[in-house]
């Protein structure tokens, strides 16, 4: 299968949707081997150059062969974030991009993206950062049952501090509609599970709490939160609270970002 | 008795971190005399997720009351991170075990119609 992607990756919900309807197109598909050519000359968001890296993994949870053909402003962002050398050179040692396969590696992977934070930190706040990031990947690990894990950190244009997580699994919204065994908005679902008594995992353990903590971090520190996954976009910043956007296509897997702002010298403690 | 959680682990991060203390833990409360505390000593140990405390220590508060718990358990040199965790940890369980086997499973769809109305 032959794709030509012509639309544009500056920023926005919309691109969100365009990229969640590509991965879409890569899942529908028969064919098992895709190339998607990007013919983008202008500006390109550093998460949607990260969407784009992760576009392979998806490609190959579903069996499916996906190569890229990418114009120059891509590939030096793909070159800047790790991600070019990632599937060039399989043994490299990457920092900036990578996947993670076990949970041994979290904490240096943590402490790494702490190292590489522009903004002065105690010894204490770096534990609580590294301890609030590990709630996300303990969200990946234990409630969307991911093939494919992959974190990066980038700086974006505006010299802002960024880290997501994407992994291949459910959802965060499809695994909540799962667990309560109804139909709701994904929205809704996203909703349920940002509350703190929430889980998904049921049992005689609460298992809740994680994600509402990091809200609270971001909430503290002028952080943004983003959350992607199924037909919502989440957005979350102490100046303008929680936002649920609503996609038109469904977006695979979830995408957690979080924005650390490098003018802010003094992180304070929840 | 006595445990000395860097023995057993490096920090409080991930559910194979949990499993591992709640081990050790659950080994303590079978042998203990009546009503002998187990004083935990996190010296050395870092980073602490919710995930962590809610299945290797709140979850006791399954089986004890509060104050039950609080004399059990004496967690010492807990880094003020882990403090914090813990605290979110304790009293969500708090809310979570308060409630019978019903309203637990009341629970999801009473969340649902509040959360419709956010």
């Amino acid at each position: 299968m032959e794709i030509d992607f012509r639309e544009g990756l500056s920023k926005g919900q919309i691109v969100y949707d365009r990229l969640a309807m590509l991965q879409n197109q890569i899942i529908d598909t028969p064919d098992s081997s895709i190339n998607i050519e990007f013919h983008n000359s202008g500006r390109v968001g550093r998460t949607f150059t990260f969407i784009i890296g992760c576009l392979p993994m998806l490609g190959k949870q579903h069996q499916k062969t996906v190569s890229l053909v990418l114009p120059p402003r891509i590939m030096t962002h793909m070159k800047n974030m790790d991600i070019y050398d990632y599937y060039s050179n399989p043994t490299a040692k990457l920092q900036r991009f990578q996947r993670i396969e076990s949970k041994e590696e979290l904490i240096p992977l943590v402490l790494g993206i702490i190292k590489d934070a522009p903004v002065t930190m105690s010894e204490g706040l770096q534990e609580l950062l590294v301890s609030r990031i590990g709630e996300v990947y303990n969200n990946a690990f234990e409630h969307s049952n991911a093939t494919y894990i992959i974190a990066g950190k980038y700086f974006k244009a505006n010299r802002t501090y960024c880290f997501s997580v994407y992994d291949t699994g459910i959802g965060i919204a499809g695994n909540v509609q799962e667990f309560l065994g109804e139909p709701m908005t994904d929205s809704d679902a996203l909703k349920w599970a940002l509350k703190s008594l929430n889980t998904t995992k049921p049992g005689s353990v609460p298992r809740g709490l994680g994600l509402s903590l990091l809200l609270e971090f971001a909430k503290v520190n002028k952080g943004e939160v983003r959350i992607c996954t199924g037909n919502v976009l989440f957005t979350f910043s102490k100046e303008k609270g929680s936002r649920y956007n609503t996609l038109e296509n469904k977006f695979i897997g979830t995408l957690f970002e979080m924005d650390i702002i490098p003018d802010d010298l003094c992180i304070y403690e929840i | 008795m006595i445990i000395i959680a860097k023995e057993i682990i490096s920090s409080g991060f991930s559910a194979d971190d949990a499993k591992a203390l709640l081990s050790k833990i659950d080994e303590s409360l079978e042998k203990r005399r009546a009503n002998e505390s187990i004083e935990i000593d996190f010296s050395d140990v870092k980073y602490f997720t919710t995930l962590f405390f809610n299945m290797a220590l709140t979850c006791h508060l399954e089986s004890m009351t509060t104050e039950e718990y609080e004399k059990t358990f004496s967690l010492k040199n807990l880094s003020e991170v882990g403090q914090l965790t813990h605290k979110h940890s304790f009293d969500n369980a708090i809310e979570y075990y308060k409630l019978s086997a019903e309203d637990k499973k009341k629970m999801a769809e009473l969340t649902e119609a509040v959360v419709r109305e956010m």
